[in-house]
């Protein structure tokens, strides 16, 4: 045992794995920051160019491509308002009100190492403590998928802003936009109207892009003619950094073990971790106040959550040979092609080559540090482009990524209308990260509560007879009536005064 | 500002470039779909030698794959791909057409009928089950076969921890008013359909429990929230030599070469024959020189070793069906998988 983890340690720092993670991470920094091209579709159209390399060579790149792509998403989330993966959505609010500050490389700098600590933490997570994990994930049945489902969209009380009410709203609208297509249990199509790509449902890429990059497009295309004179100056100057990482230590910390309990988890990913990580960081924050207007803490939360995922999501891939999300749905894909099946056995027919990709995991995030670095300070530039020549450009690669998605033009067509709601929307005070949020949780709760029924025939009382079930729903509980808990305390205090 | 300018616009015109290199790499629909004329040139001669001169093929060849990115069928493809464009001048691409059970990819194929530089692959549930759970845009009749490709036989496992050790434990469960839950990879699919039909015909009282996809079936039967579901083995077998899961018995007419001990169900006298097996379709009009010509060079690529060896490392049994035997089995199937759909009530008409 220990000599094959001094053997895998030698291995990882082959030069030709160091070369294959620099190529990786490089090309998932782009994808994950171009509006439109995810993570996701980086590492599927890295599997083709994977077939003629070695089996560790291959998990390399991919790994590289998904974390760099995971992190990448931060930079057009924070640098243009637009995530570049569903996953950097929570780092939109405070990342852009940052940048607008001209604490974009502030900003950019405290993702970059929330996203290193927390891929190292899951990195490490998967190497000691994998197995444990994912029999845990393994309890996850549906009702405790739905338990976690609805303590998620208790989440979007604290990213509605100022009308919890109109958050609701948008919230509802977006798990009814997931509806469309195919109903998942009973096979018959809903809301479709006979039309055959509703059928396929709403894509959520098309439908993010819409919401966050076309809007934003519009938005700012309103105000392209007038000259700012304004020089964006401020983003090379940056606060000591080793202080501002000792700052947010606690809410990284505790961002990177959400993610990694989520990613653990199959079929969840990094949206719900981030989300999740991002909203209890403000519920123990003391400034929550800061949160949605340029909050360094809020940034630290959602970017260690969604790479909290990175690691953690090779979990169930490597000890059960389940993927927990496309992205390990591809790398498992890899892992055939070489004919290696993922999976319990592969521990003891393979295990050097196992622990090599689990240090490669860890070399990645290191890799993705020294690359960030240098890569930030080239992407801070893209604050000084001129708005008339920045937004051609997005709109084009806003077209490109959503038609890339599935190669059709309806995907195109569906982010338009989505760019529309996500401009006419907030002009009326609705806000569209609830209406994100609810596209994301709407099947997963609608799925798994109707498996829950069908697995109890009928009998409600198997969400609260399970006891993670119970857990999550209870503190769904709290975190709905807890305001109105304080906003009550308060008001006796302000009687008794 | 001004120098700020020049290099604002050196970042988006690099990062459009990348762009552009990527999408040509997943999407070549090039236009020009009259290339094939001059195949009109009628002559007389045998097919096989003719099919030597035929001008084929003339640009990019793309496969269309109904479903996503990294599954077996894309794998396949992708396999395939490489095979041929090591054979011809001309690249062979994959493109991953997702959605609704794989029926939107070939709706649009039947409905645009390309030339013979696009190939569809497809699976048997697109013909025999989905037309009988919704109106779909398209028939065999819009396609014409060019090979079986693979066949992966269905299995019915349970939870190594299950009381049920063989398929005739579970046949004795008949009478005592048990109730099973089963999982699957989705209403209306082959999984979903063996299992209804043989709980129906064993008079075993079950309830479908519908997974999206079949991983998240198999970490439900690991985690005992489901008593039984139906996969394919090459995705369990892992499972199956660590004692996790048991396989009972297989959905196909004859047992299993991998799997010498695992009765079939029509031993037990339960004759399903369910297993998803795929092929290579082309547009109904494609000309039969041209047919020809692609039929000889798909089977050269998959005579080779490469793509032998890859359907070994994937766990995937070849399919030795040429074009017509492909459209006649495919006429059975859907005879028989509509009627167990009518059985279940799931039927759109």
């Amino acid at each position: 045992m220990g000599e094959i983890i001094v053997n895998s340690l030698g291995d990882v720092f082959a030069l030709n794995n160091l070369l294959v993670i620099f190529l990786g991470v490089f090309a998932g920094f782009i994808f994950g920051a171009l509006p439109g091209l995810t993570a996701t579709m980086g590492v599927a159209l890295m599997l083709p160019i994977t077939y003629g390399m070695s089996p560790t060579l291959a998990m390399m790149a991919l790994l590289g491509m998904y974390c760099g792509g995971t992190y990448g998403g931060s930079i057009s989330a924070i640098l243009i308002r637009t995530p570049g993966t569903p996953a950097s959505a929570a780092t939109v609010m405070d990342g852009y009100a940052l940048a607008e500050q001209g604490k974009a490389a502030d900003a950019l700098r405290m993702s970059l190492y929330a996203s290193v600590f927390a891929g190292i933490f899951s990195g490490l997570a998967l190497l000691l403590i994998a197995p444990q994990l994912s029999k845990f994930a393994l309890e996850f049945g549906p009702a405790e998928f739905f338990a976690l489902a609805v303590f998620g969209l208790t989440m979007i009380a604290s990213i509605s802003g100022d009308n919890l009410r109109k958050g609701v709203i948008m919230g509802i609208f977006g798990m009814f936009v997931s509806t469309i297509g195919i109903d998942p249990i009973g096979g018959l199509s809903r809301f479709s109207f006979g039309n055959d790509e509703l059928i396929g449902g709403v894509n959520l890429i098309p439908a993010l892009i819409g919401l966050f990059a076309i809007s934003e497009i519009i938005n700012k295309s309103r105000t392209a003619h007038i000259q700012s004179k304004e020089e964006v100056s401020h983003v090379k100057k940056a606060a000591s950094s080793a202080a501002a990482f000792m700052k947010h230590l606690k809410t990284i910390v505790k961002s990177s073990a959400i993610g990694t309990f989520i990613g653990s988890i199959p079929g969840t990913g990094p949206a719900i971790a981030s989300f999740l990580s991002y909203n209890e960081a403000k519920r123990s924050s003391k400034h929550k106040e800061e949160f949605g207007k340029g909050s360094m803490d809020g940034i630290a939360a959602a970017e260690a959550g969604n790479n909290g995922v990175t690691g953690a999501t090779l979990i169930p891939l490597l000890t059960l040979g389940i993927p927990g999300d496309t992205v390990t749905a591809v790398m498992l894909g890899a892992l055939m092609m070489q004919g290696l099946a993922p999976g319990p056995q592969l521990f003891q027919t393979s295990a050097d080559m196992m622990y090599t990709i689990m240090f490669g995991l860890i070399l990645v995030n290191i890799m993705m540090l020294l690359q960030g670095f240098f890569a930030i300070r080239f992407f801070a530039k893209i604050k000084n482009i001129p708005v008339n020549m920045l937004l051609p450009g997005l709109l084009i690669l806003c077209f490109i990524g959503s038609f890339a998605v599935n190669n059709t033009v309806f995907d195109a067509k569906i982010m338009l209308v989505f760019g529309l709601i996500g401009y006419i929307a907030p002009k009326f005070g609705f806000p569209v990260t609830p209406m994100l949020l609810g596209i994301v949780l709407g099947p997963i709760a609608e799925t798994s509560f109707r498996q829950a029924l069908s697995v109890s025939r009928g009998d409600w009382m198997i969400f609260v007879t399970e006891p993670i079930s119970l857990v999550f729903l209870l503190l769904s509980l709290v975190s709905i009536s807890l305001p109105f808990i304080k906003f009550l305390s308060n008001k006796k205090r302000s009687q008794k005064a | 500002m001004k120098k700020n300018n020049f290099i604002g616009f050196i970042v988006m015109l690099s990062l459009l470039f990348i762009l552009a290199a990527c999408g040509s790499d997943s999407n070549d629909n090039a236009s020009g779909s009259n290339d094939s004329d001059e195949n009109d040139a009628g002559s007389e001669e045998d097919s096989e030698q003719e099919s030597e001169e035929v001008d084929y093929p003339t640009k990019p060849i793309e496969i269309v794959v109904p479903w996503a990115a990294g599954g077996s069928s894309d794998q396949t493809a992708r396999a395939l791909a490489e095979a041929i464009s090591a054979n011809i001048d001309q690249d062979v691409t994959v493109t991953n057409r997702e959605g609704a059970g794989g029926t939107i990819a070939t709706a649009e194929v039947a409905q645009t009928q390309p030339d013979a530089h696009t190939i569809l692959l497809d699976a048997v549930g697109v013909f025999t089950t989905q037309p009988h759970l919704k109106d779909v845009q398209y028939s065999i009749d819009d396609f014409q076969a060019i090979t079986g490709l693979t066949y992966e036989p269905i299995v019915l496992a349970v939870n190594g921890d299950s009381e049920w050790d063989t398929l005739d434990d579970l046949i004795a469960e008949k009478d005592k008013g048990t109730q099973i839950s089963y999982g699957h990879s989705g209403a209306g699919g082959l999984p979903d359909l063996a299992q209804a039909g043989f709980f129906d015909q064993a008079g075993i009282e079950a309830e479908s429990i519908a997974y999206e996809g079949q991983n998240p079936a198999v970490s439900a039967l690991l985690g005992g929230h489901v008593d039984t579901i139906a996969a394919h083995p090459g995705s369990i077998m892992q499972h199956v030599e660590s004692g996790d899961i048991k396989i009972l018995g297989i959905f196909s007419p004859e047992r299993f070469d991998e799997l010498p001990d695992v009765p079939t169900f029509e031993e037990k006298g339960y004759p399903i024959d369910m297993s998803v097996w795929k092929f290579l379709l082309v547009s109904q009009e494609t000309p039969d020189d041209v047919k020809n010509k692609l039929t000889e060079i798909v089977e050269e690529a998959m005579g080779s070793d490469q793509y032998q060896q890859f359907l070994e490392d994937a766990n995937l049994t070849p399919m030795d069906l040429d074009g017509d035997e492909v459209v006649e089995r495919l006429q059975e199937n859907n005879e028989q998988h509509g009627e167990i759909i009518e059985n279940m009530g799931l039927s759109a008409e």
